[in-house]
Protein backbone atom coordinates (compact mmCIF):
# COMPACT_ATOMS: atom_id res chain seq x y z
CA UNK A 1 0.00 0.00 0.00
CA UNK A 2 3.18 2.48 1.08
CA UNK A 3 4.49 1.29 -2.12
CA UNK A 4 1.76 2.12 -4.04
CA UNK A 5 1.49 5.72 -3.24
CA UNK A 6 5.32 6.28 -4.24
CA UNK A 7 4.06 5.90 -7.65
CA UNK A 8 4.17 9.55 -9.36
CA UNK A 9 1.87 10.95 -12.14
CA UNK A 10 4.13 9.68 -14.81
CA UNK A 11 5.13 5.99 -13.93
CA UNK A 12 1.27 6.08 -13.23
CA UNK A 13 1.10 6.96 -16.95
CA UNK A 14 3.53 4.28 -18.16
CA UNK A 15 1.39 1.81 -16.28
CA UNK A 16 -1.88 2.89 -18.34
CA UNK A 17 0.04 2.53 -21.44
CA UNK A 18 1.20 -0.82 -21.20
CA UNK A 19 -2.23 -2.28 -19.79
CA UNK A 20 -4.28 -0.16 -23.02
CA UNK A 21 -1.81 -1.75 -25.01
CA UNK A 22 -2.27 -5.25 -23.58
CA UNK A 23 -6.32 -4.82 -23.99
CA UNK A 24 -5.79 -4.34 -27.77
CA UNK A 25 -3.60 -7.71 -27.73
CA UNK A 26 -7.35 -9.48 -27.68
CA UNK A 27 -8.25 -7.88 -30.93
CA UNK A 28 -4.24 -8.68 -32.58
CA UNK A 29 -5.33 -12.87 -31.64
CA UNK A 30 -8.83 -12.04 -33.01
CA UNK A 31 -7.80 -10.51 -36.23
CA UNK A 32 -5.38 -13.25 -36.96
CA UNK A 33 -8.57 -15.58 -37.06
CA UNK A 34 -9.63 -13.00 -39.70
CA UNK A 35 -13.36 -11.26 -38.83
CA UNK A 36 -13.81 -7.86 -39.14
CA UNK A 37 -13.48 -5.95 -35.83
CA UNK A 38 -17.12 -4.24 -36.67
CA UNK A 39 -17.89 -0.83 -35.87
CA UNK A 40 -18.21 -1.47 -32.19
CA UNK A 41 -14.72 -2.79 -32.33
CA UNK A 42 -12.90 0.18 -33.92
CA UNK A 43 -14.97 2.49 -32.17
CA UNK A 44 -13.29 0.80 -29.22
CA UNK A 45 -10.10 0.29 -30.40
CA UNK A 46 -10.17 3.81 -31.78
CA UNK A 47 -11.07 4.89 -28.04
CA UNK A 48 -8.57 2.91 -26.40
CA UNK A 49 -5.90 5.11 -28.87
CA UNK A 50 -7.56 7.92 -27.83
CA UNK A 51 -7.14 6.93 -24.14
CA UNK A 52 -3.15 6.31 -24.93
CA UNK A 53 -3.24 9.74 -26.95
CA UNK A 54 -4.04 11.90 -24.21
CA UNK A 55 -1.63 10.24 -21.77
CA UNK A 56 1.15 10.58 -23.90
CA UNK A 57 -0.23 14.13 -24.49
CA UNK A 58 -1.19 14.97 -21.06
CA UNK A 59 2.06 13.42 -18.83
CA UNK A 60 5.06 12.33 -21.28
CA UNK A 61 4.25 15.75 -23.35
CA UNK A 62 3.49 17.74 -19.99
CA UNK A 63 0.54 19.43 -21.06
CA UNK A 64 -1.26 18.86 -18.01
CA UNK A 65 1.47 21.78 -17.50
CA UNK A 66 0.97 23.99 -20.28
CA UNK A 67 -2.36 25.70 -20.28
CA UNK A 68 -5.97 24.80 -21.26
CA UNK A 69 -6.04 26.11 -24.34
CA UNK A 70 -2.20 23.67 -25.24
CA UNK A 71 -4.47 20.77 -24.06
CA UNK A 72 -7.63 21.63 -26.11
CA UNK A 73 -5.90 22.16 -29.09
CA UNK A 74 -4.32 19.07 -28.83
CA UNK A 75 -6.50 16.21 -27.49
CA UNK A 76 -8.90 18.22 -29.64
CA UNK A 77 -6.32 16.68 -32.86
CA UNK A 78 -6.16 13.71 -31.10
CA UNK A 79 -10.32 12.89 -30.72
CA UNK A 80 -11.07 14.75 -34.27
CA UNK A 81 -8.75 12.70 -36.28
CA UNK A 82 -9.89 9.59 -34.37
CA UNK A 83 -13.62 10.53 -34.46
CA UNK A 84 -13.04 11.23 -38.73
CA UNK A 85 -11.54 7.53 -38.68
CA UNK A 86 -14.58 6.17 -36.86
CA UNK A 87 -16.62 8.07 -39.13
CA UNK A 88 -14.82 6.99 -42.43
CA UNK A 89 -14.77 2.95 -41.17
CA UNK A 90 -18.53 2.75 -40.04
CA UNK A 91 -19.82 4.68 -43.62
CA UNK A 92 -17.86 2.03 -45.52
CA UNK A 93 -19.32 -0.79 -42.77
CA UNK A 94 -22.69 0.41 -43.32
CA UNK A 95 -22.39 0.64 -47.13
CA UNK A 96 -22.95 4.28 -47.42
CA UNK A 97 -19.20 4.89 -49.27
CA UNK A 98 -17.94 1.66 -50.78
CA UNK A 99 -16.29 0.09 -53.77
CA UNK A 100 -17.70 1.60 -57.34
CA UNK B 1 18.39 24.87 1.42
CA UNK B 2 17.88 22.38 -1.00
CA UNK B 3 14.07 22.70 -0.54
CA UNK B 4 14.23 26.40 -1.05
CA UNK B 5 16.40 25.61 -4.52
CA UNK B 6 13.91 23.41 -5.42
CA UNK B 7 10.86 25.74 -5.11
CA UNK B 8 12.95 28.46 -6.78
CA UNK B 9 13.16 26.39 -9.79
CA UNK B 10 10.15 25.61 -10.53
CA UNK B 11 8.41 28.98 -10.03
CA UNK B 12 10.67 30.45 -12.84
CA UNK B 13 9.86 27.41 -14.65
CA UNK B 14 6.02 28.13 -14.46
CA UNK B 15 6.39 31.68 -14.71
CA UNK B 16 8.20 30.51 -18.14
CA UNK B 17 5.93 28.05 -19.13
CA UNK B 18 2.83 30.24 -18.01
CA UNK B 19 1.56 31.97 -21.91
CA UNK B 20 1.47 31.03 -25.30
CA UNK B 21 4.00 28.83 -27.15
CA UNK B 22 6.29 29.46 -24.08
CA UNK B 23 4.42 27.04 -22.56
CA UNK B 24 5.59 24.18 -24.37
CA UNK B 25 8.21 22.37 -23.59
CA UNK B 26 11.90 22.35 -25.17
CA UNK B 27 12.47 24.70 -28.32
CA UNK B 28 9.65 25.89 -30.11
CA UNK B 29 10.98 25.05 -32.98
CA UNK B 30 10.36 21.13 -32.26
CA UNK B 31 7.03 22.37 -31.92
CA UNK B 32 6.65 23.54 -35.11
CA UNK B 33 8.35 20.42 -36.84
CA UNK B 34 5.54 18.87 -34.27
CA UNK B 35 2.82 20.30 -35.24
CA UNK B 36 3.26 19.44 -38.98
CA UNK B 37 4.40 16.02 -38.26
CA UNK B 38 0.56 15.75 -36.86
CA UNK B 39 -0.76 17.31 -39.45
CA UNK B 40 0.62 15.14 -42.21
CA UNK B 41 0.19 11.62 -40.30
CA UNK B 42 -2.92 13.01 -39.86
CA UNK B 43 -3.82 13.68 -43.59
CA UNK B 44 -2.09 9.97 -44.22
CA UNK B 45 -4.25 8.26 -41.52
CA UNK B 46 -7.83 9.48 -43.06
CA UNK B 47 -6.79 8.62 -46.65
CA UNK B 48 -5.80 5.52 -45.55
CA UNK B 49 -9.47 4.75 -43.86
CA UNK B 50 -10.79 5.91 -46.80
CA UNK B 51 -8.46 3.89 -49.04
CA UNK B 52 -9.85 0.96 -47.21
CA UNK B 53 -13.75 1.96 -47.17
CA UNK B 54 -12.94 1.56 -51.31
CA UNK B 55 -11.23 -1.78 -51.24
CA UNK B 56 -12.37 -3.41 -48.32
CA UNK B 57 -11.09 -6.98 -49.83
CA UNK B 58 -7.95 -6.10 -50.65
CA UNK B 59 -7.28 -4.58 -47.28
CA UNK B 60 -9.24 -7.60 -45.33
CA UNK B 61 -6.32 -9.83 -47.10
CA UNK B 62 -3.60 -7.35 -46.56
CA UNK B 63 -3.93 -7.09 -42.72
CA UNK B 64 -4.11 -10.55 -42.50
CA UNK B 65 -0.63 -10.74 -43.26
CA UNK B 66 -0.02 -8.53 -40.23
CA UNK B 67 1.12 -9.49 -37.28
CA UNK B 68 -0.73 -8.03 -34.65
CA UNK B 69 0.87 -9.11 -31.62
CA UNK B 70 4.19 -7.39 -33.20
CA UNK B 71 2.73 -4.23 -33.37
CA UNK B 72 1.23 -3.96 -29.62
CA UNK B 73 4.86 -5.70 -28.85
CA UNK B 74 6.24 -2.36 -30.54
CA UNK B 75 3.68 -0.21 -28.79
CA UNK B 76 4.80 -1.41 -25.33
CA UNK B 77 8.40 -0.71 -26.57
CA UNK B 78 7.75 2.94 -27.32
CA UNK B 79 5.52 3.76 -24.45
CA UNK B 80 8.72 2.46 -22.30
CA UNK B 81 11.28 3.95 -24.29
CA UNK B 82 8.91 7.16 -24.12
CA UNK B 83 8.85 6.88 -20.45
CA UNK B 84 12.24 7.02 -20.22
CA UNK B 85 13.02 9.92 -21.89
CA UNK B 86 10.51 11.51 -19.63
CA UNK B 87 12.13 9.91 -16.61
CA UNK B 88 15.71 11.51 -18.08
CA UNK B 89 13.99 15.40 -18.64
CA UNK B 90 13.32 15.30 -15.28
CA UNK B 91 16.63 13.90 -14.32
CA UNK B 92 17.77 16.62 -16.12
CA UNK B 93 15.99 19.09 -14.34
CA UNK B 94 16.70 17.82 -10.71
CA UNK B 95 20.43 18.33 -11.67
CA UNK B 96 21.49 15.02 -11.85
CA UNK B 97 23.03 14.91 -14.91
CA UNK B 98 24.64 11.60 -15.18
CA UNK B 99 21.08 10.03 -14.61
CA UNK B 100 19.35 12.18 -17.35
CA UNK B 101 22.33 11.32 -19.67
CA UNK B 102 21.43 7.18 -18.75
CA UNK B 103 18.30 7.64 -18.79
CA UNK B 104 18.18 8.63 -22.71
CA UNK B 105 20.54 6.28 -23.96
CA UNK B 106 18.52 3.91 -22.34
CA UNK B 107 15.51 5.16 -24.12
CA UNK B 108 17.28 5.51 -27.01
CA UNK B 109 18.26 1.77 -26.65
CA UNK B 110 14.92 0.72 -26.14
CA UNK B 111 13.79 2.55 -28.95
CA UNK B 112 15.69 0.53 -31.11
CA UNK B 113 14.11 -2.79 -30.21
CA UNK B 114 11.02 -1.10 -32.51
CA UNK B 115 13.40 -1.17 -35.53
CA UNK B 116 14.17 -5.04 -34.84
CA UNK B 117 11.00 -5.83 -34.70
CA UNK B 118 9.81 -3.60 -37.68
CA UNK B 119 12.69 -5.84 -39.70
CA UNK B 120 11.34 -8.79 -38.69
CA UNK B 121 7.97 -7.82 -39.61
CA UNK B 122 8.83 -6.17 -42.81
CA UNK B 123 11.30 -9.71 -43.66
CA UNK B 124 8.13 -11.70 -43.49
CA UNK B 125 6.45 -9.78 -45.49
CA UNK B 126 8.79 -9.04 -48.17
CA UNK B 127 9.72 -13.20 -47.64
CA UNK B 128 6.22 -14.29 -48.42
CA UNK B 129 6.22 -11.99 -51.72
CA UNK B 130 4.36 -8.85 -50.86
CA UNK B 131 6.10 -5.42 -51.85
CA UNK B 132 5.05 -2.13 -51.76
CA UNK B 133 4.10 -3.00 -55.43
CA UNK B 134 1.89 -5.89 -54.41
CA UNK B 135 -1.42 -3.81 -54.23
CA UNK B 136 -3.19 -0.52 -52.67
CA UNK B 137 -3.04 -1.89 -49.33
CA UNK B 138 0.96 -2.96 -49.37
CA UNK B 139 2.07 0.39 -50.96
CA UNK B 140 -0.22 2.35 -48.20
CA UNK B 141 1.20 -0.21 -44.92
CA UNK B 142 5.01 0.24 -46.86
CA UNK B 143 4.50 4.09 -47.10
CA UNK B 144 2.75 4.74 -42.90
CA UNK B 145 4.92 2.24 -41.18
CA UNK B 146 8.01 3.27 -43.07
CA UNK B 147 7.60 6.43 -42.73
CA UNK B 148 7.22 6.47 -39.35
CA UNK B 149 10.49 3.94 -38.80
CA UNK B 150 11.96 6.43 -40.36
CA UNK B 151 10.99 9.09 -37.42
CA UNK B 152 11.95 6.33 -34.90
CA UNK B 153 15.73 5.95 -36.95
CA UNK B 154 15.43 10.48 -36.67
CA UNK B 155 14.18 10.23 -32.98
CA UNK B 156 16.92 7.61 -31.78
CA UNK B 157 19.34 9.87 -33.09
CA UNK B 158 17.75 12.95 -31.26
CA UNK B 159 17.91 11.35 -27.70
CA UNK B 160 21.89 9.94 -28.65
CA UNK B 161 22.71 13.64 -29.56
CA UNK B 162 20.68 15.41 -26.66
CA UNK B 163 22.28 13.47 -24.54
CA UNK B 164 25.59 14.53 -24.96
CA UNK B 165 24.95 18.21 -24.47
CA UNK B 166 26.63 20.21 -22.18
CA UNK B 167 25.12 21.50 -18.69
CA UNK B 168 24.03 24.71 -19.65
CA UNK B 169 21.83 23.59 -22.45
CA UNK B 170 21.24 20.04 -21.19
CA UNK B 171 17.15 20.37 -19.63
CA UNK B 172 16.49 22.67 -22.68
CA UNK B 173 17.68 19.74 -24.95
CA UNK B 174 16.67 17.40 -23.24
CA UNK B 175 13.16 18.64 -23.50
CA UNK B 176 13.37 19.20 -27.30
CA UNK B 177 14.62 15.53 -27.85
CA UNK B 178 12.23 14.39 -25.18
CA UNK B 179 9.17 16.04 -27.10
CA UNK B 180 10.24 14.39 -30.93
CA UNK B 181 9.83 11.35 -29.38
CA UNK B 182 6.53 11.55 -27.60
CA UNK B 183 5.67 12.65 -30.91
CA UNK B 184 6.62 9.70 -32.42
CA UNK B 185 5.42 7.34 -30.06
CA UNK B 186 1.50 9.64 -30.29
CA UNK B 187 1.64 8.52 -34.22
CA UNK B 188 2.21 5.06 -33.65
CA UNK B 189 -0.89 4.80 -30.88
CA UNK B 190 -3.26 5.90 -33.80
CA UNK B 191 -0.85 4.09 -36.53
CA UNK B 192 -1.16 0.56 -34.62
CA UNK B 193 -5.12 0.30 -34.93
CA UNK B 194 -5.83 1.97 -37.60
CA UNK B 195 -3.11 -0.38 -39.76
CA UNK B 196 -3.37 -3.72 -38.31
CA UNK B 197 -6.30 -4.07 -36.38
CA UNK B 198 -9.35 -1.91 -37.39
CA UNK B 199 -10.79 -4.36 -40.31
Amino acid sequence: MTHFKKIDRLTLSWLVLMGLTAITLLFARHGDAGGSVGIAGAALLLALAVAKGREILLHYLELDQAGPGWRLAMTGWLVLLCGAILLVTAAGALGWIGPH
Amino acid sequence: MADIEMTGLELTRSEERAVGLAALPGNLMMWILIFSELAVFGAAFIGFAIARVLDPAIFAAGQAHLNGTAGALNTMVLVTSGYLAARGVAAGRRGAVAQARRAMLMAAAVGSVFLAVKAMEYSATLGAGLTIDTDSFFTLYFLLTGFHALHVVLGIVILLLVSRSGRDTLVENLETGAAFWHMVDLVWVILYPLVYLIR
